[in-house]
């Protein structure tokens, strides 16, 4: 009979296994039509904004990981002592991802981590989530620590707000 | 059938609106700002559905004089298999539910708090009727409690990155898994070998009622210097002050922490019947409560790297005990994420207690001899899986090698966190 530890392993190792069968060997298909040639797709422009006020004047990569400190809640303040106010998109949104890759350089379960152990540790909470381009905007332009990201056409004559770096 | 009349104003005022529109429509130039406003009004309903699922038709919690308001919370529970020369045992070890409430005033002012509700279930390899540690023949349940408890009560003040002071009951800085604390960030689910009693000062002190002072101030090309300093008192020696500090360098591009800590206090000790009542010790062989009171002060050094999927924590402690013999602890954890959802950690533990008196006899009175309480290793290996961020499952196999003697414990864990 089994050991009852080989019991508890089983719901992992049932978790562990394939989840589809292998399947038969398929027939091998015609040969398709050669695809159209497409135009490869532009990445979409995304800047990170602060408040017209804002004095902070670092070259990018400075800047970049000035925001990923203030970001992530490593630091809470801007050089000048103004109280940093990030504000996130939606975890699954275009803004969003492409701020957690080409900024923080980080995957989505690692931000989650984070978050989590921040909040375990002293009950920080992750940044405000804001929905559209416009919020942001206005928000930035509201608050002097104010952050966030919208896509590079959207900051077009916008008062109240500047542009730190694009990415 | 009723017929609606229309007056004249309202036929004047749609006949209008559809030439507009028109217009509109067929003005080319005026297609894009239609289309703007289209995508504003579709912007500002998606958030009114999203506000109004949030909030409801129910009532909206109103903070007093805060300016904002967090609620959340822990619940974790652990679940144990553990093997012994003489037999097997099964059990709940532990659940506790800890709700967290953080309330801002300004920009200055916070209050953090977190009350707790504890079970246990003391599953304690070791025979309470011999008088050595050690000896894995079950005793079983002999310490069930459950009891509330607090362990975070912050009133916080703060000036900036460089200062913030914590006062009430706080937790201390020593410790890499201590300073996560609440159970839900971990991988492994119990603690190490010398921070194993919850909430208890073993080796040096996980939280304590006093002050505490922190800050980080950027220093060199990215990096930043982190300190932190303390001074209090423990649950269970109010007039007995304990202090200490930590120091750490940040490099946030390698994801690496490095820190020294430093604290001294002083121990209670137990005489006469307290001897008796000190079950933990009878049965523990890595209870936290000391028979003999004694001074000491404690020096360490720990690690935290975290470079992609990657976790290292480590640390190394060593205390002095005066009168007794010394304390020192390693413990060293790597993690590694596999996928965004799957684990894998292995943990060494070595944890040497030092020495302490010991009771040998009952009658004519409870006495006492120094004796050493020796060193323990314990192996843990671990698979986590994160169905959701917020939700954490683990099994972890303990190898335990007991203090004194030779003898050696296998133990499983299953745990589960649910952090909301």
């Amino acid at each position: 009979m089994p050991h009852p530890l080989a019991w508890m392993l089983v719901p992992f190792a049932v978790w562990l296994a394939p989840q589809d069968p292998p399947s038969p060997p398929l027939p091998a298909p015609a040969p398709a039509p050669a695809p159209l040639p497409t135009p490869a797709a532009k990445p979409v422009v995304y800047v990170l904004v602060v408040n017209a006020g804002n004095k902070v004047d670092l070259d990018e990569a400075a800047a970049r990981q000035l925001v990923r400190k203030l970001f992530l809640k490593d630091l809470t303040q801007w050089p000048d002592g103004s109280e940093a106010r990030p504000y996130q998109r939606e975890g699954s949104s275009a803004p969003q991802e492409a701020f957690v890759k080409r900024v923080l350089d980080m995957s989505a379960a690692e931000l989650a981590r984070h978050w989590m152990r921040l909040k375990n540790g002293n009950g920080t909470t992750p940044p405000k989530e804001v929905d559209t381009d416009r919020m942001v905007l206005k928000y930035v332009a509201r608050h002097l620590g104010a952050f966030g990201v919208v896509p590079l056409d959207a900051v077009k004559d916008v008062a109240g707000v500047r542009v730190l770096f694009r990415f | 059938m009723t017929a609606h009349r229309m007056t004249p104003l309202s036929t004047c005022a749609a006949a209008a609106f559809a030439c507009v529109q028109a217009v509109l429509a067929q003005d080319p130039g005026a297609q894009p700002t239609l289309a703007e406003l289209r995508q504003r009004i579709d912007d500002l309903e998606e958030q009114q559905a999203r506000l109004l699922e949030t909030v409801g038709g129910r009532a909206v919690l109103q903070a007093y004089t805060a300016r904002s308001f967090d609620f959340g919370g822990e619940v974790s529970s652990l679940f144990t298999h553990m093997r012994g020369e003489h037999d097997d045992r099964s059990g709940h070890v532990v659940s506790l539910l800890e709700l967290y409430l953080k309330a801002q005033l300004d920009d200055h002012f916070s209050v953090f708090a977190t009350p707790g509700y504890y079970l246990f279930h003391g599953a304690l390899p070791d025979d309470p009727t011999t008088a050595t540690s050690g000896d894995p023949a079950f005793t079983s349940a002999d310490a069930s409690e459950a009891r509330t408890f607090l362990s975070r009560l912050e009133a916080q003040w703060r000036h900036g990155d460089a200062l913030q002071l914590h006062g009430g009951v706080v937790g201390s800085p020593h410790g890499t898994t201590n300073r996560e604390y609440f159970i839900p960030a971990r991988t492994i689910g119990q603690a190490s070998l010398h921070t194993r009693v919850f909430l208890a000062n073993e080796l040096y002190p996980q939280h304590l009622h006093g002050l505490r002072g922190e800050g980080k101030l950027p220093l060199g090309s990215g990096g930043r210097l982190e300190y932190d300093v303390y001074g209090g008192v423990q649950d269970d020696a109010p007039d007995l002050p304990v202090g200490g500090a930590r120091l750490a360098y940040v490099f946030p591009e390698l994801g690496l922490g490095m820190a020294a800590n430093y604290g001294a206090g002083r121990r209670p000790g137990r005489a006469g019947e307290q001897l008796v009542a000190n079950v933990p010790l009878l049965q523990s062989p890595f209870a936290a409560e000391f028979n003999g009171e004694r001074r000491y002060d404690f020096a360490g050094v720990d690690l935290d790297w975290r470079q992609g999927d990657f976790i290292c924590k480590t640390e190394l402690y060593y205390s002095r005990e005066v009168g007794y013999r010394d304390q020192r602890a390693v413990s060293s954890e790597w993690t590694w994420f596999v996928r965004p959802t799957l684990g894998l950690s292995y943990r060494f533990d070595f944890y040497d207690r030092g020495s302490d008196q010991v009771l040998v006899a009952l009658t004519p009175t409870p006495a006492t001899l120094p004796l050493d309480l020796g060193f323990a290793t314990e192996h843990v290996l671990g698979v986590c899986f994160d169905p959701n961020p917020s939700v954490r499952l683990r099994l972890d196999f303990h190898h335990l090698l007991l203090p004194n003697r030779s003898d050696e414990v296998d133990f499983v864990n299953l745990s589960w966190s649910v952090s909301f």
